[in-house]
């Protein structure tokens, strides 16, 4: 694998006065730019200390300016360091919201393959960093060259002139450099002949070595000029001291060389001929100077990093690895390196972190928590990760993702943070996605706090999206389809909430009002119990989402209108309404408690009332069974609906009511129809309330009960729905094979024209008491009112077995039902079978005096009931009647 | 080994079931609310590592399955039962040398400690202890 690019070798060029301009005067970059383009080389032979050849298919070298380095060298490196943190940090803020526009666009994540644009952005400004540092030699120039043009007045003169100039550059850094003198010979602007410029040449080389090029140009116009590599971005001068007369540069003001401004070219316009004598020009410089000239270094270097240096551009690997070897030993360094030149194994991590160990805060690689480490150390760990990500084979079997999470320590930095989301997307690409939801957290965390917000937001729906991919499941998907149950996909469940907030507030605060007000919306469904999490999430929960939707209903109410918000967590409970008829219930407002013991019993009643009539009414006993259960035209019926809190804190629902529809029609409200709205309810932290609603109509009509409808907050309008699941469809083919329900339940309410109606209730004064001795007999009074508006002329009586407990028999043939008397000696007649008692036709002319009851009037039948053993005894009672 | 050495402090433990579906996941020490939440992730996090290791191959019966991964402050040590129960330990990271055998004894003590909590029909897990 091909070294990064920052592991390469570094050539530094000084250009004259004229060849700047004359450069400028053509479109074309500075010499340094112009060579760096023509770079890499295609194969390239080196040779090994042991004169092995190794062959380069790729040799790569980088060139800068002269003055730009030795002015580098001048500025303190720990504050360059911050310096350059913080320029790499401002690039990625600025640039940030077109990379997630650019994504989001073209609707496509990060690529499985290859750099992400931050990533490339990152690797780019800290790799093309040429400033020279004290703890290692990358950076420090293998070869000067010093160019010129033929252009001079005295030729000769100025390429002296150039070799006489001190290179400023400070003793620690390696002066052992190569001094090639390059002469430009622009054929069309220049008086030189031929021989003149050949004798100038010989003149060079006599004088200072063979180390010299003439490069020919004509400097024509291309007929389609090629694209010009873009220059890797370089930190910016630091700014003059306080004090100056000059103000402050901004950073992108165009950087100066030799004095003349530089501009920013997209194109190269070089002929072809002039490309083909460049490209000849570095090959030549390459091949036939430089490669020779390091290789006949490892015999004249003192400095051991030196040589290792040396080995590893020539390719020596064999020289160069035991070489790091030592340098690590003695723990100068080249930890860092090694994990590039040797083959992959897992004593690559153990150098990776014994590199990193010294550049991190936080104690994951053992260091101390109380140590803070500077810019520097922080640049260099920087560096260290981009050149294993693009340097290390196979660094992703090895677990380098951790590698990067390491260097990023505990520092708030922008460049830190993209590399834990680096790591992250490392990780998804090996099918981590847990570990890689995590980090991306981590990575927005921080750069929330640089105030890169559009990367945080980008980054926590990454995160947001990994939490919510289900996982493979260990068992088999038809397992839960033989259960019969919905597993619904549970996992961690206080992880999610944390990031839906988070990502909320930043669409808030950046503008996306309607996305935040979604998201808290999405967050009130009752907060999971973490131990040691204060229970007030749901609070908080539920004042952010007040204040992000009532900005939204300021902003933009047609949003509001339009959309049609739900309650993650329904806060009625469809499965638990219930209808109260006045009629049937003993007063106005309670609730009777029809459990379904009750419902099992009246059940049995009707059953044996039918079965009765079949064989024994009058006309065949076609008649059916009509129940009470309607509500009456003008007359007030309630529904109860029970809702639930699922919140941790208070709730207020304003403008609660019901929206029905009639049976059959999708129209709305009905208008004969009035329903109750209670203009406010406030729910307690998880609690549970029935509500009574109040209906009425004026006509004769079957609804249905479709909605509750209630203003959450007091703002938000939201609709649930009633209606319950209906039954799973299995007749056809294609139901059985697939989940098919049928369409949702809802509850009907039938109202009718007041006719016949009976109510019954117990006399208070002669009713059962809580407890009856064994054996005891006691009488129970039950009055029957006829309540509706037509004579009621036959009523049937069918009494509820009380089981081996008890009996009850109806005592309506004795003439003084209060006399003692009778209570005492009853007549008690069985027919001795086990079948159920038969409904009993009631006597009216002996129980009321007529033959029939008018609305109004009542009559009272004694019940005798008589207890057998120790246990509950529950009398139930039918009362058929016919008008 | 450091003369200085911190003692080992037992940060967390996480009972994860056979369906990675979290059972019980409980700090020790004075934590923070945010500090409970980082545990939720580790918990989360170790899956991915316990699911590689699982995947390499795992000796025949062996369920220690060593030091997960480090991160910050902590060292994260998995334990994976043959019922597919998984248990996570976060210590706090020291320059003490943890050896796997204290670790495998610690892991199976806390496996004994559920199956007798599982045993106890008077259990109520999501009730504080406190």
């Amino acid at each position: 694998m091909p070294l990064p690019s920052s592991l390469t070798p570094h050539v530094v060029v000084f250009a004259t006065d004229d060849l700047a301009a004359l450069l400028k005067s053509h479109g074309l970059p500075p010499i340094h730019h112009l060579l760096e383009h023509f770079t890499p080389l295609g194969p390239v032979i080196t040779r090994t200390t042991t004169l092995v050849p190794v062959t380069h298919s790729s040799f790569s070298l980088r060139f800068s300016d002269l003055t730009q380095v030795e002015s580098s060298c001048r500025e303190d490196e720990e504050i360059r360091a911050g310096r350059t943190i913080d320029w790499v940090g401002g690039r990625i803020a600025r640039k940030a919201p077109g990379w997630v526009e650019e994504l989001e666009s073209k609707k496509k994540g990060e690529p499985m393959m290859g750099d992400t644009k931050w990533w490339q952005e990152l690797s780019d400004c800290v790799e093309g960093d040429r400033a020279p540092a004290r703890g290692e030699g990358w950076n420090h120039p293998v070869a000067l060259i010093l160019a010129t043009t033929t252009l001079a007045s005295n030729p000769l003169q100025a390429i002296t002139n150039l070799h006489t100039r001190v290179v400023d550059f400070p003793p620690w850094v390696d002066t052992n450099i190569l001094r090639y003198t390059l002469v430009i010979h622009p054929l069309q602007q220049s008086t030189l002949s031929l021989d003149e410029t050949n004798a100038l040449m010989n003149a060079t080389k006599k004088q200072f070595g063979l180390h010299c090029h003439l490069l020919t140009l004509n400097l024509a116009k291309p007929d389609s000029p090629k694209p010009l590599r873009p220059k890797s971005p370089q930190l910016p001068p630091p700014a003059p001291f306080q004090g100056s007369p000059e103000k402050p540069k901004l950073n992108r003001a165009p950087a100066t060389v030799n004095g003349v401004s530089e501009e920013i070219l997209e194109v190269l316009n070089l002929s072809d001929e002039d490309t083909v004598n460049v490209t000849r020009f570095i090959r030549e410089f390459v091949t036939q100077s430089l490669v020779p000239w390091m290789e006949r270094q490892p015999q004249g270097i003192s400095p051991q990093r030196r040589l290792a240096e040396f080995s590893t551009f020539l390719g020596d690997i064999k020289l160069a690895v035991p070489l790091w070897e030592s340098i690590r030993k003695e723990g100068k360094g080249g930890s860092d390196v090694l994990p590039m030149l040797l083959a992959p194994s897992l004593t690559l991590e153990a150098h990776a972190a014994y590199a990193l160990a010294p550049l991190t805060t936080g104690s994951a690689l053992g260091g101390k928590e109380s140590v803070r480490v500077g810019a520097a150390a922080q640049l260099r760990a920087l560096i260290y990760t981009i050149r294993w990500v693009r340097g290390v084979p196979d660094i992703l079997e090895l677990g380098g993702e951790k590698w990067l999470v390491w260097a990023a320590g505990t520092t708030e930095e922008a460049p830190m943070a993209l590399l834990i989301a680096q790591a992250a997307l490392m990780g998804l690409r090996k099918g981590l996605r847990r570990v890689a939801a995590m980090w991306y957290v981590l990575a927005a965390n921080r750069l929330e706090k640089c105030g890169v917000k559009a990367l945080t937001v980008y980054f926590l729906h990454r995160a947001h999206e990994l939490y919510l991919l289900p996982h493979d499941k260990l068992l088999s998907p038809s397992f839960e389809d033989i259960e019969g149950k919905n597993h619904p996909n549970v996992g961690f469940d206080s992880i999610l909430p944390s990031i839906e907030h988070s990502l909320g507030r930043l669409k808030y605060t950046t503008g996306d009002v309607a996305g935040a007000v979604e998201l808290f919306l999405g967050l009130l469904k009752g907060s999971i119990f973490v131990h040691g999490v204060p229970h007030d999430g749901d609070k908080v929960f539920l004042d952010d989402f007040r204040v992000a939707f009532q900005h939204l209903q300021n902003i933009s109410s047609d949003v509001v209108a339009t959309k049609d918000w739900k309650l993650p967590v329904p806060i009625s409970q469809a499965a638990l309404t219930r209808r109260r008829f006045a009629a049937i219930h003993s007063k106005q407002g309670d609730l009777v408690d029809s459990d379904q013991a009750t419902q099992h019993v009246l059940e049995e009643l009707e059953d044996r009332w039918r079965s009765f009539w079949r064989s024994s009414g009058s006309g065949g006993g076609k008649e059916p069974l009509e129940k009470s259960g309607s509500g009456e035209v003008g007359e007030r019926f309630w529904v109860d609906i029970v809702v639930r809190n699922p919140l941790d804190c208070e709730l207020t629902l304003g403008d609660v009511t019901l929206q029905v529809r009639e049976d059959g029609k999708d129209d709305g409200l009905p208008d004969c129809v009035e329903i109750e709205v209670v203009p406010e309810v406030t729910l307690g932290p998880k609690e549970q309330r029935t509500l009574s609603l109040y209906m009425s109509a004026s006509r004769p009509i079957s609804l249905e009960v479709t909605h509750l409808t209630f203003n959450f907050l007091s703002l938000l309008p939201i609709r649930e729905s009633l209606g319950i699941r209906g039954r799973r469809l299995n007749d056809t083919i294609a139901q059985q094979r697939s989940v098919v329900y049928a369409d949702d339940v809802f509850m009907r309410v039938d109202v009718k024209q007041s006719g016949g109606r009976l109510k019954t209730e117990v006399l208070r004064d002669k009713s059962l008491p809580k407890i009856l001795g064994t054996g005891e007999l006691r009488r129970v009074v039950i009055r029957v009112t006829n309540t509706g508006t037509t004579d009621v002329g036959e009523v049937w009586a069918v009494l509820g077995e009380c089981g081996a407990g008890g009996s009850a028999w109806l005592d309506i043939h004795k003439r003084d039902p209060d006399s003692e008397q009778s209570l005492q000696e009853p007549t008690i007649k069985s027919n001795n079978k086990l079948l159920p008692p038969r409904p009993i036709p009631l006597p009216l002319e002996k129980l009321h005096g007529s033959l029939s009851v008018v609305p109004g009037e009542s009559f009272d039948i004694p019940v005798i009931v008589q207890a057998h053993m120790l246990k509950p005894l529950e009398l139930a009672v039918l009362f058929v009647f016919r008008q | 080994m450091s003369t200085s050495a911190r003692p080992t402090r037992l940060n967390a433990i996480a009972y994860i079931s056979s369906q990675n579906h979290p059972i019980l996941v409980r700090t020790f020490g004075n934590s923070g609310a945010q500090d409970d939440l980082k545990y939720h992730y580790v918990a989360h996090t170790s899956l991915d590592v316990i699911e590689e290791r699982v995947a390499m191959g795992s000796k025949l019966g062996e369920c220690y399955l060593g030091h997960l991964y480090s991160m910050e402050d902590l060292a994260v040590y998995g334990w994976i039962a043959p019922s597919k129960l998984k248990i996570i330990v976060a210590l706090a990271l020291t320059d003490a040398v943890i050896k796997d055998q204290d670790m495998a004894t610690l892991f199976k003590a806390l496996h004994v400690a559920y199956h007798q909590s599982l045993s106890n029909p008077f259990l109520r897990l999501g009730v504080s202890p406190d």
